[in-house]
């Protein structure tokens, strides 16, 4: 049964400066299906509106950003929930308690001049039932204890501790009330190699404690092979391509994904690797037709007026790839 | 003691650099310029006895006043001297008020400066801040915008035109608060004598604090705006966390501390509003001694309200630096 | 350059204030070299007259016409504003590039100097100055001796920007492939660094003329010369309020405030237009039109 649920997804940044009037595509009709306990990854080169996504998801839409079509569900256990129609009192209610959020560049989300164990007090106060706002320190401590970090943490300014501890504690913070969906943007991004696995378990290990759905954005192919269960890939933001990790890295069927999986490193492989000839579009005013056509080497002449649906091929694998499906996008 | 070597003892090293170059100007000025002192105060007294010296007296006098005001001896031995009197706190006598010491005048008028001088940079400051903080969280609001505007008026205008600018509102379109002097005469130290000294304190007061709000106002708001989209700023709001929480605990709280810096900072150029808004006012502070020095051609009391306000300055500022680590963490803990 | 400045009085209502004011202004200080009265004399016209056809602003009791006065006076303010802020972005310039490049003890020997001089208190100082200098006082030596406190900033502020192009790429790009250090300097740092100077200039030249203004209600200015704040002095020494002359004190209070307003305006907004974060904006949105 899936938990979340987006269809149809539109999100553009519009901005005026000087007189000029643009709007970035960034989230461009998107539509997924994330289920209950799993670890789904979305990957995709920087810039690619993987981040927007996200906070769209989370219901973090603010200016520049704004939502232009479409609608995000959560499965709430009785009906599906859209935070876009909640009040913000009633979207207040399940953030943190039913949907987290865990932000790129995590280490600098803590307050300088604020103890941490301030911060989870204010989560707790904010968005606890009664019981829970009675024991927020205990509670609080025993999250700390259960996620295996030391308790002096809370005790501590941010700058007293190192960057790879500032990020934990703050996937301490986004699950302290045992949230159904956790989703973390770039979580590894800007960490040292052993740190990143040090948050990498961290991860898995609270997505084993409290059974719950994790969602991970990030362009290193590494974690998503490391952790995800089910992987999307996204280009110019449309998604091209969704599947099991195993499908996605034994069997890529989009172009852009067969790039993206033979540029990674493999053991006793010592031939150069391959990358996607060009660089990515300006989400400004995208390509026409399929968004990947101007660097596919598999070009067609329908892939520059129509844009390719995405569409199930095999059980659980989706692509929108006019070299597998028929089918048209509708705009 | 690392906050000892790391925080306080470069700040003490800077506050004796500070008061350094202060005196050492004060000590050359006069001594660098083409005017001597010495004759200046002679021509004075001579022109306004219009009595006849004879030249052993005025040998004597041009003597007694090298004396006086150190100019004897090297420029080095002068130096030392100079220090040596500031260190007994001795400026010599007045030339106007002879033969008061200077110390005596400043130390009459300073309370008054030193009122007026705390209570409209704390005004300024706080009500500055929390206007400036809150336009600044609240930026797209219409109220914030309109505030902008008449901080971005306010605060380029110096400390005098608006002071005049007040005397030309009160004591012309509408008289309520008296224009002059630091309390009315005859009045007994009673409730109605503490009244009265608000009374005549409002106006320069008020110069002070207007200004003053304008620039800490402006300067708020940018810290503030720049706060708001800090990372953690943004999370605290993704969490959900009230925005009365989110604009004191998480916004507030560090847009604040560079304005302590800017304080200590800022102190001199509040204490000159103040000199210039007390002879506006006629209020009985350093600023009306000072002008009567200046009038007077009276170089003691000029040279000791100068070097009294260096001091004065340089301690002020130094003390708002001293304090700035109870409000920081990041410079307490290390 | 010219489409920067026509951008900017298009979209930022500042801007557009500011730089009519300062036209006005300017056009006012030019007119001035057209005025039919000497500045320096009196009893030149009638005393005391209110605003007439025949004298716009009216005449003032040393029997000189405002208006035409008023114009000498914001040319010479003007004119003390700019040579203080040539004078000490000289200065400043030089310490905050020496402090930048040179870094180490160099850098906080001169910044500790640099720091003194903004905590001193400047009016006290400045007047102390100025008394001992009372009968020598020209525009120009009062220029000198407000440099010695309006330099600091601009100091403080080219360190600044030097201290973050120093440890750019392009900069390591320019020292390998052999340029030399004045070279580099020269060619690839000071585009970066005027911009700011511009706006320190601005602010600096609105400091200067608000500290004159200051000097001469004490008296301590060169009272001969008509500037903004020795017609107010005048004003005052006459009593000018009191006895009801108000277009006399009010005519050097409306051309101060309008003065200040726009310049500050000015520099605001050029600020604005120089910070990176929109300057990004703005480049990205070039990108996309061309």
């Amino acid at each position: 049964m899936s938990i979340l649920k987006v269809e149809n997804l539109k999100a553009y940044y519009i901005a005026t400066l000087y007189g000029i009037k643009r709007s970035v595509r960034a989230v461009d009709n998107v539509s997924l299906d994330i289920e209950e306990n799993e670890i789904f990854g979305i990957a995709g080169e920087s810039g690619c509106g993987k981040s927007t996504l996200l906070k769209v998801i989370v219901g973090l839409i603010k200016p520049p950003l704004s939502l232009i079509g479409g609608m995000v569900l959560y499965n709430s256990g009785k009906d599906y929930i859209s935070p876009f129609l909640l009040s913000l009192e009633e979207f207040n209610k399940i953030r943190w308690s039913f949907i987290s959020y865990i932000p790129q560049g995590s280490m600098n989300v803590l307050n300088p001049t604020r103890k941490i164990n301030r911060t989870f007090w204010d989560v707790i106060k904010t968005h606890g039932s009664e019981e829970e706002k009675k024991n927020l320190k205990t509670i609080t401590e025993e999250h700390i204890k259960a996620l295996g970090l030391p308790l002096e943490v809370l005790n501590s300014y941010p700058h007293q501790l190192s960057g790879g501890m500032r990020q934990r504690v703050t996937m301490a913070l986004a699950t302290i009330l045992k949230p159904k969906i956790i989703v973390a943007d770039e979580p590894t991004t800007a960490l040292d190699v052993v740190v990143q696995r040090g948050v990498l378990q961290l991860l898995e290990r609270i997505q084993e404690i409290y059974q719950n759905t994790l969602i991970i954005v990030t362009h290193d192919m590494a974690v998503h092979a490391n952790i995800a269960h089910r992987i999307a890939i996204m280009y110019a933001g449309k998604i091209v391509e969704v599947g099991k990790t195993r499908d996605i890295f034994k069997n890529p069927k989009h172009p852009y994904t067969k790039y993206l999986i033979n540029s990674l490193p493999k053991i006793g492989d010592k031939s150069i690797r391959e990358s996607a000839p060009g660089a990515p579009p300006s989400l400004l005013n995208p390509p026409s037709g399929c968004r990947f056509h101007p660097r596919c080497p598999k070009v067609m002449d329908i892939c520059k007026l129509e844009v390719p649906k995405l569409a199930e091929i095999d059980s659980g694998h989706s692509v929108a790839c006019f070299l597998f499906t028929k089918e048209v996008e509708e705009v | 003691m690392n906050l000892l070597k790391r925080y306080i003892l470069p700040r003490l090293i800077q506050y004796f650099i500070v008061i350094f170059i202060g005196i050492t100007i004060v000590f050359l000025a006069p001594r660098f310029i083409p005017l001597d002192p010495v004759i200046s105060v002679i021509n004075r007294i001579t022109a306004y006895g219009a009595q006849y010296m004879d030249p052993e007296a005025l040998e004597k006098l041009t003597e007694t006043l090298k004396e006086l005001y150190g100019l004897k001896g090297s420029i080095f031995e002068q130096y030392i001297k100079f220090w040596k009197r500031l260190f007994r706190g001795d400026f010599g006598p007045s030339l106007t008020i002879f033969p008061t010491p200077v110390i005596s005048i400043i130390k009459n008028s300073l309370p008054w400066t030193a009122g007026l001088l705390i209570i409209a940079a704390l005004l300024s400051w706080s009500i500055g801040n929390i206007l400036g903080g809150l336009a600044g969280y609240f930026s797209n609001k219409k109220w914030a915008k309109v505030l902008s505007v008449i901080a971005m008026v306010i605060y380029p205008i110096p400390y005098y035109i608006m002071a005049l600018i007040l005397i030309i509102l009160f004591a012309y379109v509408f008289p309520i608060f008296p224009i002059v002097g630091g309390y009315s005469i005859g009045i007994n130290p009673s409730f109605s004598f503490i009244f009265s000294l608000i009374k005549h304190a409002f106006l320069p007061a008020l110069a002070l604090v207007i200004v003053g709000i304008g620039w800490w106002f402006l300067s708020m708001r940018s810290l503030t705006s720049t706060i708001t989209s800090e990372d953690y700023v943004v999370y605290a709001e993704t969490m959900g966390i009230p925005k009365n929480k989110v604009l004191f605990q998480y916004v507030m709280k560090n847009s604040m501390l560079p304005q302590i810096t800017n304080l200590a900072l800022q102190i001199g150029g509040i204490f000159s509003g103040s000199l210039v808004t007390e002879y506006v006012f006629s209020y009985p502070g350093i600023g009306q001694v000072l002008y009567m020095a200046i009038n007077n051609g009276d170089f003691n009391l000029l040279m000791g309200i100068v070097t009294f306000s260096i001091l004065g300055i340089a301690t002020a500022a130094l003390l708002i630096d001293l304090l700035y680590p109870l409000f920081d963490p990041r410079v307490r803990y290390r | 350059m010219f489409v920067i400045l026509k951008d900017l009085f298009k979209y930022d209502k500042r801007f557009a204030f500011g730089f009519s004011v300062i036209l006005i202004l300017l056009f006012l200080s030019i007119l001035s070299f057209f005025s039919p009265y000497n500045p320096v004399l009196w009893s030149l016209v009638p005393k005391n007259l209110p605003p007439s056809l025949k004298h716009i602003l009216g005449t003032n009791s040393m029997g000189q016409d405002i208006f035409w006065n008023i114009t000498h006076a914001i040319k010479n303010s003007i004119l003390l504003g700019s040579l203080t802020a040539v004078i000490s972005i000289t200065i400043g310039t030089f310490v905050g590039l020496v402090a930048g490049y040179r870094g180490g003890s160099v850098d906080r020997a001169l910044m500790s100097i640099n720091d003194s001089f903004i905590v001193l208190p400047s009016l006290p100082i400045l007047i102390l100055l100025s008394t001992m200098l009372k009968e020598r006082l020209t525009i120009a030596v009062i220029a000198v001796i407000l440099s010695l406190f309006s330099w600091p900033w601009g100091g403080r502020q080219v360190r600044a920007i030097v201290l973050s192009l120093r440890e750019r790429e392009f900069t390591y790009t320019a020292f390998f492939s052999g340029m030399g250090t004045l070279k580099t300097v020269l060619k690839e740092h000071l585009p970066f660094v005027i911009p700011w100077v511009m706006a320190n200039f601005i602010n600096t030249i609105l400091w200067a003329i608000g500290m004159e203004t200051t000097l001469a209600i004490f008296g301590l200015s060169s009272l001969e010369t008509p500037t903004i704040g020795t017609t107010i002095y005048w004003a005052n020494q006459y009593q000018a309020l009191l006895r009801g002359i108000w277009w006399w004190i009010l005519t050097p209070v409306i051309i101060a405030v309008f003065l200040f307003l726009s310049l500050y305006l000015l520099s605001v907004s050029i600020s604005e237009f120089l910070d990176p974060r929109t300057r990004l904006q703005r480049m990205r949105m070039e990108e996309v039109s061309t």
